[in-house]
């Protein structure tokens, strides 16, 4: 036999162990862009919800547009509005459940609610001038990161 | 020849195990990459047709009672529905909303949503269109707009922000409305958890509430619209 032939030899131990390391990071690192993408599109859904429940806000408040000025908001993560005499207070009660979502969906006894953190606030600030009245609509989401904003002239 | 050598059984052994694991790595990374990637479709599909189907009710709830300028009522036209809603329609939990509005001088526009029930009994939001819905009425074929749609709910409220029941076409309560809130609950295309949960729908009150139990996601999408053509008739 050929004396070079028996000089081949295969991987050693320690070079299979290496390789196998090696494809084991690339499973972590898959892994772990998995575990985001789960994470990216619940917080998809959320920004979905947060639109609409700010678009639901403003439309509140053209609805009411000459007593817009009743309308200053904000909020954290407590429901700090009850009061339900005038149209403007049920309306902030009103959101004030939505952005909590409570009253929507409950899974096993309880409600499935918006993650929040004291830097999510909801706030709605009212401009009147002398010819014309603003709103300026803010919903901050992922820790105060995140901030979907609407302005309306609203008359 | 002589140096030639086989494994050793040590060698075999180790090897049989580090081809084990990477077997077991292997079989347990794409289970648990099909089903993440079966979650974020299905998660993805479920924010999408909550996302279409309430921007859809809420432009057709806007333009509910729109009533041309020029507007002239022929025999048989007279100006009597906008808006109405009806609770539990045809068995299912979910709402039936109709909406009419002017499409021309002449022409008028009813939409209906409402839940349908496919052979499986899993419900789907639909939306259906009928052109001149007084006068000769032409009726199009409901288009599915949510396939995995488990409620619908509508409700609404007059100008002081007090609900308004028994909305309906010949009653005073259309005149009434000021704003609708609009619940949309969307389930996941598929089953994406490993027990059986209980989902209470409650979307807005308790009359109609009503509990699923099983391995479904779901999501509820809100929206309040309001009503500018129906409180400027």
């Amino acid at each position: 036999m050929d004396s070079s032939k028996l000089n081949i030899k295969g991987l050693s131990l320690i070079e299979s162990l290496v390789c196998l390391v090696i494809v084991g990071i690339g499973f972590i690192g898959v892994n772990q862009m998995m575990s985001f993408a789960t994470t990216s599109i619940d917080r998809s859904i959320d920004a979905n919800k947060i639109n609409f429940l700010s678009e639901t806000a403003v439309e509140d408040i053209i609805g009411d547009s000459n007593n817009a000025s009743n309308y200053s908001y904000s909020q954290q993560c407590t429901k700090n509005y009850s009061a339900t005499s005038t149209l403007a207070e049920k309306a902030k009660t009103k959101w004030a459940k939505h952005f909590m979502q409570e009253n929507q969906l409950k899974i096993n006894n309880q409600f499935k609610k918006l993650p929040c953190d004291q830097l999510d606030t909801k706030e709605a600030t009212i401009i009147s001038g002398s010819d014309r009245t603003s709103v300026k609509f803010k919903f901050k989401s992922n820790k105060g990161k995140k901030e979907k904003f609407i302005g309306v002239v609203v008359k | 020849m002589k140096t030639s050598k086989a494994f050793s059984l040590i060698e075999a052994l180790i090897a049989t195990v580090i081809g084990a694991i990477s077997i077991l790595a292997i079989t347990y990374s794409y289970i648990f990459f099909n089903n993440s990637y079966q979650k974020i479709t299905d998660k993805a599909k479920m924010s999408a047709s909550g996302r279409s189907s309430l921007q859809m009710v809420a432009k057709d709830l806007r333009n509910a009672g729109y009533k041309n300028m020029n507007y002239e009522a022929t025999s048989g036209q007279t100006w009597d529905r906008w808006i109405e809603k009806i609770d539990a329609f045809d068995g299912n939990k979910g709402d039936k909303l109709r909406i009419w509005y002017n499409t021309s001088v002449s022409d008028r526009l009813e939409i209906r949503y409402y839940l349908k029930k496919d052979s499986s009994g899993q419900t789907y939001l639909v939306r259906e269109e009928i052109q001149n819905p007084v006068r000769n009425p032409v009726k199009f074929e409901p288009k599915t707009i949510v396939s995995n749609a488990t409620d619908f709910q509508i409700f609404f409220n007059d100008q002081n922000g007090n609900r308004v029941n028994n909305v309906t076409v010949g009653s005073d309560n259309q005149s009434k409305v000021h704003t609708a809130e609009v619940y949309i609950t969307v389930r996941s295309p598929n089953e994406l958890l490993k027990n059986p949960i209980s989902f209470d729908m409650l979307n807005g009150g308790t009359a109609g509430n009503f509990t699923k139990r099983d391995k479904y996601l779901r999501e509820t999408f809100y929206i309040s619209v309001y009503l500018r053509n129906v409180v400027k008739l």
